[in-house]
Parts: C-alpha cells; structure tokens; sequence
C-alpha cells in the first residue's frame, strides 16, 4: 500500500513536472517593450480562466512586421494556420495546442500599417 | 541439571538462579529454571531477582526485530521526497503564475489606463477577438464551400 501511494506520487508529480508553459515567440511582444509607445494600444485580460492578451496597432508597419515575423517563428507549432484576404484586411490565423487546450492566435492587417493581434487561450494552455 | 518435573530443594533453586544470573546456564537450562520457577513458590531475594530478570529479557526477547532497509525502499523514500519537492515547487510556481498579473492591465497611445476604464477596453478588445475568430471561420467555410465545389465539377460523380 506504501509501496502504491509511492508510486502514484511519483505519477502525479511526473504529469505536473511535464505540464510546462508553451514558451511562443509572440508572447515576447508582451514584454512591456510596446507599453510607452504612441501608436500601440495593449490589452492583458484574464477572466474566468481565460487569459487574453492583444495588441492594437495605428499606422505602424515596423511594428506589424515584428508581430508578424514573430507569428512566422511560431508557425511550425500550429496545428491548424489559415491566411485569408477579407474585405477589411489580411487575416492571419493559428491554433496551438500546449496542455491539451488551444491557444488561439490572431493578426488583421488593415490598409494603412495598422493592425489588431491577439492571444487567446485558458489559463491552463500558458502554466 | 534435573528434570524440570523433578523436585528441587531451595538450595537448589537458588544455585541455578545465581548461575543464571552470571549466565552460566545454556538457553535449554535457562528455559527450564523459569518452568520451574513458573511452577513452584520458591520464594527469596535471590529467585525473585531472577524472576524480575528473566521478564525484563522475555520482554527484551518480544521486540520484533526490523528486517533491514532494501535498495528498492531506500530509493522509494528519495523518490518519494523528490516528488514532494516537485509538488511544493509546481504549487509555489503556480502561485507565483497568478500572482504575477492583474486581472487587467491595459495601455492605450503609451498611457496605462485606470482599472475601472482597462475593464471596459479589455472586454471591447475581447469582442474584436471574437469577431476575428468569427470571420475567420466564415471565410474558412466560404474557402472550404469553394473547393469542394470546384471538386464536384472535376468529378461530378462525386
């Protein structure tokens, strides 16, 4: 019986050690080197075990370029990517899976060097 | 020494009790002085010393000796602290997760905005998210609706 509690400690300890944090390259554009700057609006949210984080960016292309390069980096790991040209712009989209749930990741170009992105996911998907 | 059934004088008794007590009688002859000690009233300081004497090793003799320690227990018992190290240090880390953020923080043209304001920005920015994944969705149907279209018309048996 010790020998089995022992042994499920251990079990348990294991899956907690692998539950690790997905480490993206976009989650580095949070770092706060944006926060001061003029044509950026940033937003981190956590609500009932959603966390959401979102950059909203007017008429900076160098800033658009970084997102999306950054985008570019995590693209490998995307279970599901699509890029499409809708009527207001270029949607760029990806799904990652880390924990077993999904991180949702966004960027709509608009015609002016602006743009929206976003991360989305449960709580779990970052720990 | 005689038969334990046998009957023995005082004097007796008493030199085999002294030997006992200077451990001169072997564990056969020890086991039985004490049948004959159990089974007769001999009474003097010298048998009820070795009387007191053989409980104190009955009881000495009661106390199960532990088996030693194997390898496997030993290296149970350090994974076991190892995986209660893990835990505390997930649980401290996880601590550490919330604590490290507020529920909203949002900045707007460079300027950090007050908490009462943030919520409302956040949960606008939330909308827009949805609205995103929304149209992408549709435009991912739209461009699934479309293939499968041009399918059906390379292969209309389809």
């Amino acid at each position: 019986m010790k020998r089995l509690t022992i042994i499920l400690l251990c079990i348990v300890t294991a899956i907690a050690a692998f539950a690790r944090p997905p480490k993206l390259i976009v989650e580095n554009l949070f770092d706060g080197r944006f926060n001061n700057n003029k044509s950026v609006s940033i937003s981190i949210y956590k609500n009932n075990g959603n966390y959401y984080r979102g950059i909203t960016v007017n008429n900076n292309p160098g800033i658009i370029k970084k997102i999306a390069d950054a985008i570019e980096q995590d693209k490998p790991r995307a279970s599901n990517y699509s890029e499409h040209q809708g009527n207001d712009g270029q949607y760029t989209s990806l799904q990652i899976i880390n924990n077993g749930e999904i991180i949702y990741i966004g960027l709509q170009r608009d015609r002016h060097g602006g743009g929206f992105f976003f991360i989305q996911g449960k709580e779990k998907a970052f720990k | 020494m005689k038969h334990p059934d046998n009957q023995f004088t005082i004097e007796e008794v008493e030199r085999l009790c002294q030997l006992y007590q200077d451990c001169q009688l072997s564990i056969l002859e020890e086991t039985e002085l004490e049948y004959v000690l159990m089974h007769n009233d001999f009474d003097s300081p010298l048998i009820k010393g070795t009387k007191e004497l053989m409980t104190v090793s009955r009881l000495l003799k009661l106390k199960t000796v532990r088996p030693q320690k194997s390898v496997w227990s030993w290296a149970f018992r350090a994974a076991a602290s190892v995986a209660i190290a893990l835990s505390a240090f997930t649980i401290y880390h996880n601590i550490k997760f919330n604590h490290q953020n507020d529920n909203c923080i949002v900045y707007v043209a460079g300027e950090k905005v007050s908490p009462e304001k943030a919520h409302k920005l956040a949960e606008a920015d939330v909308a827009k998210m949805q609205k995103f994944r929304q149209t992408v969705n549709e435009l991912n149907a739209q461009e699934e609706s479309k293939v499968e279209k041009f399918m059906n018309q390379i292969n209309p048996s389809r």
